[in-house]
C-alpha cells in the first residue's frame, strides 16, 4: 500500500527547496560580484604600476589580456544561468562585466601601443569594485 | 669540518629549493583571501614535512635503502603497485604544473604565450637530467632558488603587526567561505607535503652515502632546512595578505600574483617574481622526473643513480624520460596552470595515506631502521593526520571543484 505524503511535509520541502534555491542564487551573485570587483581592481593595480614605471607594457599587455580572459569566464557563467540575469543585481553586474570588458579592450591596444597616458583615460571607465 | 659544511650547504640549499608552484600558488591565494589566518596551516604542514624528511632520511642511512625500495621488500611487488601508481600519476600531474609554472615565468617577462615554452622547458629538464650528477641538480638549484628570499624581504618590509602574526599560527575559523578555507587547508598541506619529496630525500641520502653515524647532519639539515623553507611560503603568504588582500585582488592568475612584489621592489618585482617561480619550478621539475626514476628503478630492482654514468642504468633513464614526455604532453594540451597546480595538490593529499602509511610501519620495523624507531607519539600524530587531511581532501575536492 502506498502512503501519501502529508501536505505539510511537502510544503515543508518545497519551502526548503525554495530558499535553498534562492540563497544559491545569492551565493552565485555575491562570488559573481567578488570576481569582476577583484578584477577591476586587479586592473587598476597593473595601470598603477605600469603609470609609475614599475612594469613594462610588454607586462601590462599580457596581464590585462590575462584579466580579459578571467572576466571572459566570470561573464560565460553569468550567461548560463538566465535566472541570475533576470535579478536586477545580475543584471548590474552583467552591463559591469561588459564595461570592464571594453576597458580592458582599450588598456591592452594602449600596452601595445606604449600609450600611457590614453589607458589613464580608459581606466576611467573602470569603477572600483563594490565588495566590501 | 666536511659534516658542518654538509649541513650548512643542506640547510641553504632546502631554503632555496622549499618554494616551487604549489607554495607560491597556494600561499598567495591564501594570504589574498584570507589574509593570515592560514599561516598555522604552513607551520602544521612544514613540521609535518621536516618529521617525515628526517625519517626518510633516516631509513636511507641505516637500512640503505629508498622508500620505495624498502615498502617493496617488506610488502612484496602486488602491495607496491597501488603506492607506486598513485605516487606516479600524481607527480606526471605535478610535473606538468612545474612546467607550466616555469612556462608562465617566462611569459611574464617576455610576453609570449606560455604554451609556446612547454615544449622548450621540457627539454631543458630533460637534458639536466640527462647531463648532471646529484649534487649539481640539488645545490645547483638550491642555490639559484635562494632568489626566493625576495619574498621574506618583502614581507618583513611591509612591517606586519607581529600580534597578528602569532595569533595567526593558532588555528581559526574562517569568517566567509569555509568550503574554500578547507580547500586551501588541504592545498597548502599538499603543496608542502609531496609525496615525491620523501623518496627523493631518501634516495639523495644514498646517492650522497649518507652513514648511519651521520643521522645528526640528517636531522639538523630536516629540521633547520625545512622550517626556514617554511618561512618562505610564509613570506608569500603576508606579503599577498598585505598588498593584495586590501585591495580585493584575488589571485585567479600569476600575473595577479606577481603584483603583490610591486610596492616593494618596484621596477625589479616582476622579474624577481618571474625567476623566483621558475628557478623554482625548473628546480621541482627535475626532481619529479628523477623521483619518477628513481621510484620505477627501485620498486623493480634496476640500476638506478644520478652519479651513475647514464649508459649504466638505461630503465632509470628511460623512466624519467617517459614522465618527462607525458608531462610535456599534458602541458600541450594547455590546461590552466594555476587550476592545474590546485588540483593536483588536492589529489596528492587524497593519496597521502597510501604513501605515507607503509612508510611509517617501516619506520617502526627494527629489520630496517635497527634501534632508530620512530616513537609512537610521532607515528600516531603523523598518520592522524594524513587520514584526516585525505578525508577532508575528498569532500572538499568535489565541493571546490564542482561548486559548493
Amino acid at each position: 500500500m502506498q502512503r501519501r505524503t502529508p501536505p505539510a511535509v511537502l510544503a515543508a520541502v518545497l519551502i526548503t527547496a525554495g530558499l535553498t534555491a534562492c540563497s544559491s542564487a545569492d551565493k552565485q551573485l555575491q562570488d559573481a560580484q567578488k570576481k569582476i570587483d577583484g578584477l577591476k581592481a586587479t586592473t587598476h593595480a597593473i595601470a598603477e604600476a605600469w603609470r609609475n614605471g614599475d612594469v613594462s607594457a610588454t607586462y601590462a599587455g599580457t596581464a590585462f589580456q590575462q584579466t580579459l580572459q578571467l572576466l571572459d569566464k566570470e561573464r560565460a557563467s553569468l550567461n548560463a544561468a538566465p535566472k541570475l540575469l533576470l535579478d536586477p543585481r545580475g543584471a548590474s553586474l552583467s552591463r559591469d562585466a561588459e564595461q570592464l570588458s571594453r576597458a580592458l579592450a582599450a588598456l591592452i591596444d594602449d600596452a601595445r601601443n606604449h600609450d600611457a597616458a590614453s589607458a589613464q583615460q580608459h581606466l576611467t571607465q573602470v569603477p572600483a569594485g563594490d565588495s566590501p | 669540518m666536511s659534516a658542518i659544511v654538509d649541513v650548512i650547504l643542506g640547510i641553504v640549499t632546502s631554503i632555496g629549493g622549499f618554494i616551487e608552484v604549489g607554495s607560491i600558488s597556494t600561499s598567495a591565494q591564501a594570504g589574498a583571501e584570507y589574509g593570515f589566518q592560514l599561516l598555522w596551516a604552513i607551520a602544521l604542514a612544514t613540521l609535518m614535512l621536516a618529521v617525515m624528511i628526517e625519517m626518510s632520511g633516516r631509513l636511507a642511512a641505516v637500512s640503505r635503502r629508498s622508500i620505495d625500495a624498502a615498502v617493496r621488500e617488506r610488502f612484496g611487488i602486488s602491495f607496491q603497485w597501488v603506492p607506486l601508481a598513485a605516487e606516479l600519476g600524481i607527480d606526471t600531474l605535478l610535473f606538468t604544473a612545474e612546467i607550466g609554472g616555469a612556462a608562465i615565468a617566462i611569459k611574464l617577462v617576455t610576453g609570449i604565450g606560455f604554451l609556446w615554452w612547454i615544449l622548450p622547458i621540457g627539454i631543458v629538464v630533460w637534458l639536466v637530467l640527462a647531463m648532471a650528477g646529484f649534487s649539481i641538480i640539488e645545490y645547483g638549484f638550491g642555490l639559484l632558488g635562494l632568489v626566493t628570499l625576495c619574498f621574506v624581504y618583502a614581507a618583513w618590509r611591509l612591517q606586519p603587526s607581529t600580534h597578528d602574526l602569532a595569533r595567526s599560527l593558532v588555528p581559526s575559523l574562517p569568517a566567509h567561505d569555509p568550503v574554500r578555507y578547507a580547500f586551501m587547508c588541504v592545498s597548502i598541506v599538499g603543496a608542502t607535503i609531496s609525496p615525491y619529496l620523501l623518496n627523493f630525500y631518501a634516495s639523495g641520502s644514498l646517492e650522497e652515502k649518507l652513514a648511519e653515524k651521520e643521522l645528526w647532519v640528517n636531522r639538523t639539515t630536516a629540521y633547520l632546512g625545512m622550517c626556514f623553507g617554511g618561512i618562505v611560503s610564509m613570506g608569500v603568504l603576508v606579503t599577498s595578505a598585505m598588498v593584495l588582500g586590501p585591495r580585493h585582488i584575488t589571485v585567479d592568475s600569476y600575473d595577479q600574483a606577481a603584483l603583490m612584489l610591486v610596492p616593494v621592489f618596484h621596477r625589479w618585482a616582476i622579474g624577481l617574481f618571474a625567476a623566483s617561480l621558475g628557478i623554482g619550478c625548473l628546480g621541482a621539475a627535475v626532481e619529479i622526473a628523477l623521483n619518477a626514476g628513481y621510484a620505477f628503478s627501485q620498486a623493480f630492482g634496476w640500476p638506478w643513480g644520478a652519479n651513475k654514468p647514464r649508459t649504466d642504468a638505461t630503465r632509470f633513464s628511460a623512466a624519467f624520460t617517459l614522465v618527462t614526455i607525458a608531462g610535456v604532453i599534458i602541458g600541450l594540451i594547455g590546461f590552466d596552470p594555476l587550476r592545474l597546480t590546485m588540483i593536483s595538490l588536492a589529489l596528492t593529499v587524497v593519496i597521502m595515506p597510501i604513501v605515507v602509511l607503509p612508510f611509517l610501519a617501516l619506520m617502526n620495523d627494527s629489520r630496517y631502521v635497527k634501534s632508530h624507531t620512530s616513537g609512537p607519539v610521532g607515528n600516531a600524530f603523523l598518520a592522524a593526520l594524513t587520514v584526516l587531511g585525505a578525508l577532508l581532501a575528498i569532500v572538499v575536492v568535489p565541493l571546490e571543484i564542482f561548486g559548493g
